[in-house]
């Protein structure tokens, strides 16, 4: 099964088409899809508790990157900036 | 050691599909429940977007053939008897899970919350109050603009990212042959919303519906 095209509607509410895959996504579209994967990747998914460990590094600054990141997604989008179509 | 991507029901792998670093992937079974995987001499998880993309992908091909559990991202263990140890302990966990997400997909929603317009505070203890109001406010807004989404999915869950952030997230396990009319309904809502951004991306592996405790 293809993956589904969705529409990214961002701002302005005129809805702009986007695959989900990282390769054909673009400019902020690709912001907000690979904050949507890190956030489910790093606190959603399987946790196997007991012997196993996470192998991550450095999470904690990841979540600040990612808060800073949404911050200027959105700053963007109430300063009207023009959005890649 | 090895690296896991997912638990599943019995699936086949095409060898030439690759996980992380471009490692070939594995499956074993055990007790009629599937694992997917990778082996590797050295692996650094640090989550760096082309690692979690690959892992996502990997996530995302088995989707179109099984029911799918997507593991939490650097998810390492010793070798597949430490895997076959998991898949035995934690079957009848993995089997009731399986049967709440099978045949269907995870959609993200966000919604952008707009700034509340700050009116000068007479002091700071009337300004946080000020701040909260509005804040909770938006919230409910929010709430209402996403209401209509969640009669089409058979579960929701919140994503909080922290009461610093400027939007409302929340997931949907959303049936496969219901997620047309899903999409179809977040541009009417965004249609009938125009002063808030309403974003949506998917379809994801049920990331958000395989924890401890949710529905």
């Amino acid at each position: 099964m293809a993956s589904i095209q969705l529409r990214l509607s961002l701002g302005d509410g005129d809805a702009v088409t986007e695959a989900r895959r990282h390769d054909t996504v673009v400019g902020q579209q690709r912001d907000i899809a690979l904050i949507d994967l890190l956030d489910r990747l790093l606190d959603g998914g399987v946790v196997l508790a007991g012997d196993i460990t996470l192998a991550v590094a450095d999470i904690d600054l990841v979540y600040v990157g990612l808060r800073a990141l949404i911050s200027s997604v959105a700053a963007a989008e109430r300063e009207g900036v023009a959005l890649p179509r | 050691m090895i690296y896991l991507y997912a638990i599943t029901d019995p699936v086949r792998i095409d060898h030439r599909e690759r996980g992380l670093l471009d490692a070939p992937l594995e499956v074993i079974e055990e007790g009629g429940v599937g694992a997917v995987y990778s082996t590797h001499t050295e692996l650094e998880c640090k989550p760096d977007p082309d690692l979690a993309w690959r892992h996502d992908r990997v996530v995302e091909l088995l989707m179109d053939q099984a029911g799918v559990l997507p593991l939490r991202f650097g998810t390492v263990l010793a070798d597949t008897d430490a895997l076959r140890t998991v898949l035995r302990d934690q079957g009848t966990r993995f089997r009731l899970l399986l049967s709440r997400v099978r045949g269907c997909v995870e959609l993200a929603v966000r919604v952008g919350l707009t700034p509340a317009p700050s009116a000068a505070p007479s002091d700071g203890v009337d300004y946080l109050r000020e701040r909260l109001a509005a804040r909770q406010q938006q919230v409910d807004a929010a709430d209402r603009v996403l209401a209509p989404l969640r009669p089409l999915a058979r579960a929701t869950a919140p994503r909080p990212l922290g009461s610093r952030n400027a939007a409302i997230s929340e997931s949907y396990l959303v049936p496969r042959a219901a997620v047309e009319p899903f999409v179809a309904e977040v541009r009417a809502l965004q249609s009938r919303n125009r002063s808030l951004s309403i974003s949506c991306t998917g379809p994801w592996g049920p990331y958000s519906f395989v924890g401890e405790a949710k529905g």
